[in-house]
């Protein structure tokens, strides 16, 4: 009995909270029907706030007596605020205005921040007054919302409401300290540069000793100094760029991503000389990362070549050239810098050689490709140096250096080996695609770095121009080779994706050896677009081998459940799985799947399985899912079938959902 | 030390620039050969962070420079969670947990923040991250209106601090290599971007009433947050909350605040917006200022993967996705770069883009300006398909023209005590 009272009572508080007697007037925009919801004692809370957030989109003047009257409500105030907020019409902010006299606690404190919302200026005064609340969360809030209204009547409040006059801890300084910098940034932005200034003074005042003033804060004034002074001037750009204090250094590399002035930019480049090592290091980032645009690009360029011929600060080489590389083909033909570059490629610094390679398989310019042939062919190189070259000649896709990366690929030292199996992945024609695949045969079980054949052929694969044509020839190369390479073959062939692919595969998945089919199988199984969706079922239903028509099921079901596919497709895939489908495992998948489907159609075919002991459970909770959204447009047969879950006697967990449900979908009608 | 000039990692670098006399340790002496010396390690708290979030968590405790030390969650479940995979990961019992985050935020040893709450917090969580001084990487969506967008990017600038958006495949190959073919003009001028969003709406429901649980398993106010007040139902906190108006911004910014940011840059919009909306039964459009469309719909691709993107322009067209596959027209554009499959929902390279600027205190590449813009594009095609109607926007003044109602739906009232 007490259980059966817990389960009554869970029920009248689940309709009292959702179940919506003015729902049909919630999907109303008419004002008058929704203030009738609000006023109403007969309608939910739910329906009330419903109105309240309608009333901000949809409100009118009519609205705010009703509205007013809610936000002494605990539940219920914010939504008030919400729909007062929005309507644009002075009584809804001398309605918020007057509240101020009548609430306390957390209602004021909305109040409060909702006038610094829609930026009332009207209530500067009373903000001023409310600076002096004995509740300290409603003078954070008031200084808060001073400092977004931001004119000039803000700002003498916030000097009115300083140090003198109220208790300030810790968090209403900083509070006020913001709502200063907040009120600078709108007088500034108004054209008022004076008052500006006076905001941030005032903020001085409040953290008069800088040690204690937060990070943030010094960082917020710094900015603000900066972007006001602009370059020149005691606390402009180059006096920040070259102070003793980090933070203001730090400040101002940060701040002049934002001036992307030509003074600016004239200061970046010309503070270089002076500065120390490592601030070095971090102008020369920043002309790189301000990309081509930013004004000044030659004698940034310049700057970094400069860099990178510096031999005493390997960090400061390779923040140089990296920031050539992201400025990308800014290498002037024939620069006497490529000669430096093509030098750093021996460093012994691997960060630097890496972005040496980095920065020259970037530029265009002819004399690089010239240049790195001679040192490719030298027979004396040091083996990394040798491997470095070999990576930029596979970068640069220099042409016509197979046969020699081929032989290299041969070799006895592995770190060469690789480095050409790399090249030619970037480097080697279709017709010659063979060579990389035997190379694969030979060396993957020998070398730890099988890795790298895999994606040297993948590389080679996915820049080949014609897609069906690199299908056709990886799958002629299958014949004969050892089995290990041929599921190799078919990964690549699966990665490469496409009809053609997908035919070979389909293919393979029947004739192959079982091997082949395996692999084939798997791949389909995993296969990432809907056209999969027939071939995978064509083999669930057709494949000699129980094993591999499970599979292939699964990869159909997992197509039909994640991919985009019209409702019908879905639906009629959901039957063909279930028709397919011998074990209770899949069906299960499937019923699930249903749950992409609203529809009374996909409600029905689960409907017809609620008979099935194994599959009644999943069934039941694929209807109630279902139901409660067919149940807006089609309530009775909602409720119909959800009556069937409860007769069925699924779990009492689902059941309870299903009897809450019909609760409230005929509470509603 | 006072707490102002506390010598955090990342104000070495420039300290050590302004004395001009760098203080060299080996890397050996405190560190190891594949984790930085504790002087150059980032120091990262959590805030919120569940399934997604972990996901990030785990890219950045792989980085050698990051030290993750604490997590702050409303959730007893999930900050345990985190603790778990945090400690697990160094090998020790170290993570600190919260359930306040602004206990996270007060601790003067933390330089970042990784924010991966639900999307109502997801403003107010960064926006009071920077006036602790944090860095922030923070989940997307970043915003739940356009009034958000714009104080997001305002507050973020004003505080100097680094802030990247998990928009991670503005760092993934394929989307980029694409975006460069557009940008570049391989493409031909530049006609129609698309990008693949969700169908858009939302509702206005309550589950059914369910006892809030204790404080310390679950606030379920602190959870509620700047978000409107509802009665407490178990599946909200345990993930199910999308789809409902108060906690999502609806599914064309689900989305849209990947694939849109990416449109948005490819067609070298990045400081702007389009300046008309408008909708039919497939998805949304919109028009830029230079007559480029932007296509927003949910069928008709390829199927190259989730938050597909296709560029098209006078000489040939780019589509890819989150399979990391791509297909070009003319072929010929295949053979420009190599890509190899990397999933769109990988945040690595973005995380790696995040910490360098941290070091730098450079421009991460979804900063809160870039952000701020795809998030506006975003909620205005929201609002044209909430109202059925074609609107005008100005992207500079940030309003609707000529639509009262589209304005007044560019903000949504904070519950208190909540404030920006």
């Amino acid at each position: 009995m007490k259980i059966k009272l817990q389960a009554i009572l869970a029920l009248v508080l689940a309709i009292a909270c959702t179940a919506p007697t003015w729902a049909q007037s919630t999907d109303s925009n008419d004002p008058a029907v929704l203030v009738a919801i609000i006023k109403s004692p007969d309608a939910s809370i739910h329906d009330k706030s419903v109105a309240c957030k309608k009333l901000a989109f949809y409100g009118n003047a009519d609205a705010i007596p009703a509205l007013v009257a809610l936000l002494p409500d605990e539940k219920l105030s914010h939504y008030a605020r919400y729909g007062l907020e929005g309507i644009p019409n002075p009584a809804a902010a001398a309605a918020l205005r007057e509240s101020t006299k009548t609430l306390t606690g957390r209602q004021l404190v909305g109040v409060v921040g909702s006038l610094g919302s829609i930026r009332d200026e009207q209530a500067v005064g009373l903000l001023s007054e409310l600076l002096k609340n004995e509740d300290p969360q409603v003078a954070i809030a008031a200084a808060s919302s001073l400092g977004k209204i931001g004119n000039e009547a803000a700002l003498e409040a916030l000097k009115a409401g300083d140090l003198d006059d109220i208790e300030v801890d810790a968090i209403g300084r900083r509070a006020l300290a913001d709502a200063c910098i907040e009120c600078s940034e709108r007088l500034a932005s108004s054209g008022n540069s004076d008052k500006a200034d006076e905001a941030l003074k005032l903020v001085i005042r409040i953290y008069p000793n800088r040690e204690t003033a937060p990070d943030a804060i010094k960082a917020a004034i710094i900015r603000a100094l900066i972007l006001r002074n602009s370059i020149s001037g005691p606390m402009g750009l180059e006096n920040a760029l070259l102070d003793t204090d980090p933070l203001v250094v730090e400040t101002g590399l940060h701040t002049a991503r934002e001036i992307k002035t030509e003074a600016a930019a004239e200061v970046m480049v010309s503070i270089y000389d002076e500065c120390s090592p490592e601030m070095k290091i971090q102008l020369v980032r920043f002309y790189g990362e301000m990309g081509e645009d930013y004004p000044l690009l030659d004698k940034r360029v310049e700057l970094l070549l400069s860099a990178v011929a510096t031999d005493d600060s390997p960090e400061l080489q390779v923040a140089a050239v990296k920031s050539l590389a992201s400025l990308g083909d800014v290498v002037p033909e024939n620069s006497p810098a490529i000669g430096s570059l093509l030098k750093l490629i021996a460093s012994e610094d691997e960060a630097l050689q890496a972005a040496v390679i980095d920065t020259l398989a970037r530029q265009t310019s002819k004399s690089i490709d010239t240049k790195l042939i001679e040192k490719f062919e030298s027979t004396d190189l040091p083996v990394a140096e040798q491997c470095a070259t070999i990576e930029l000649i596979g970068r640069r896709r220099v042409a016509g250096v197979t046969p020699r990366l081929a032989a290299l690929a041969a070799s006895s030292d592995p770190a060469i080996r690789l480095a050409a199996v790399r090249a030619l992945g970037e480097t080697i024609a279709l017709a010659d695609i063979d060579q990389l695949l035997d190379l694969y045969g030979k060396f993957q079980s020998v070398d730890r770095s099988a890795g790298v054949y895999k994606e040297a052929v993948q590389a080679a694969c996915i820049r080949m121009p014609d897609l069906d044509a690199t299908v056709t020839k990886l799958a002629g190369s299958i014949a004969g080779k050892p089995s290990e390479v041929q599921v190799f073959i078919l990964d690549r062939i699966g990665e490469l994706g496409g009809n053609a692919a997908l035919k070979q595969l389909a293919e393979l998945a029947v004739k192959g050896d079982a091997q082949l089919q395996d692999a084939a199988t798997r791949i389909l199984g995993g296969w990432m677009t809907a056209d999969g969706a027939p071939v995978l079922l064509e083999l669930a239903r057709t494949h000699p081998e129980k094993n591999l028509r499970i599979r292939t099921l699964r990869g159909f079901i997992r197509i039909v459940r994640q991919l985009r596919l019209a409702d019908k497709e879905r639906l009629d895939y959901c039957k063909a799985a279930l028709d397919v489908a011998q074990r209770p495992q899949e069906k299960q998948l499937a019923i699930e799947t249903l749950t992409r489907i609203v529809s009374i159609d996909s409600m029905n075919v689960a409907l017809g399985y609620l008979g099935d002991p194994e599959l009644k459970q999943q069934a039941a909770e694929t209807i109630v899912q279902l139901a409660e959204p067919i149940s807006e447009n089609a309530p009775e047969q909602a409720v119909e079938a959800l009556k069937k879950v409860v007769a069925a006697g699924a779990d009492s967990e689902i059941t309870k959902q299903a009897r809450l449900l019909i609760a409230r979908i005929e509470q509603r009608s | 030390m006072s707490n102002s000039r506390k010598l955090t990692r990342r104000r070495m670098l420039t300290t050590s620039a302004a004395l001009a006399a760098p203080l060299i340790v080996p890397r050996a002496v405190f560190g190891s050969e594949d984790r930085a010396a504790p002087s150059e390690r980032i120091i990262v708290g959590g805030i919120g962070v569940g399934n997604r979030g972990r996901r990030d968590l785990g890219a950045m405790i792989q980085e050698p420079d990051v030290q993750f030390v604490a997590d702050a969650d409303c959730q007893l479940a999930r900050r345990e969670m985190v603790k778990q995979m945090v400690d697990q990961h160094y090998g020790n019992t170290d993570c600190v947990l919260y359930q306040d985050m602004y206990d996270v935020l007060a601790r003067d040893d933390i330089d970042a923040v990784l924010i991966a709450t639900g999307d109502r917090w997801h403003t107010m969580a960064s926006l009071t991250a920077a006036k602790a001084g944090k860095d922030i990487y923070c989940e997307k969506p970043c915003s739940m209106t356009i009034a958000e967008s714009r104080a997001l990017a305002t507050g973020i600038k004003r505080y100097g601090v680094v802030y990247q958006a998990g928009t991670q495949r503005r760092s993934i190959e394929n989307f980029q290599f694409a975006m460069d073919l557009a940008r570049c003009g391989r493409l031909g001028t530049l006609r129609t971007v698309h990008a693949n969003t969700r169908p858009p709406s939302t509702n206005h429901d309550w589950l059914p009433a369910e006892p809030e649980p204790s404080k310390d398993v679950c606030d379920w106010d602190r959870w509620l947050g700047p978000s409107p007040w509802r009665p407490y139902n178990e599946m909200y906190v345990k993930g199910r909350w999308r789809g409902y108006f108060d906690f999502h911004g609806g599914g064309i910014l689900e989305w849209g605040s990947h694939t849109v940011d990416l449109c948005q840059h490819a067609a070298d919009a990045d400081d702007t917006t389009p300046v008309e909306f408008f909708h039919d039964d497939n998805g949304g459009e919109a028009i830029y200022a230079n007559g480029v469309k932007l296509v927003m719909r949910w069928s008709g691709w390829l199927g190259l993967g989730t938050c597909s993107v296709r560029f098209e322009g006078d000489d040939g067209w780019v589509e890819t996705g989150d399979s990391g596959h791509l297909r070009v027209s003319p072929d010929s554009l295949r053979g420009e770069k190599k890509i190899l499959p990397m999933r769109g929902t990988d945040p690595t390279t973005h995380i790696r883009n995040f910490l360098d600027c941290v070091k730098s205190r450079g421009t991460t590449r979804a900063n809160a300006d870039v952000v701020a813009q795809s998030h506006i594009a975003s909620h205005a095609a929201y609002i044209s398909w909430q109202l059925g109607e074609r609107l005008t926007f100005d992207p500079v003044k940030e309003e609707f023209i000529g639509n009262e109602t589209a304005n007044r739906m560019r903000s949504r009232a904070l519950r208190d005590p909540w404030r920006y």
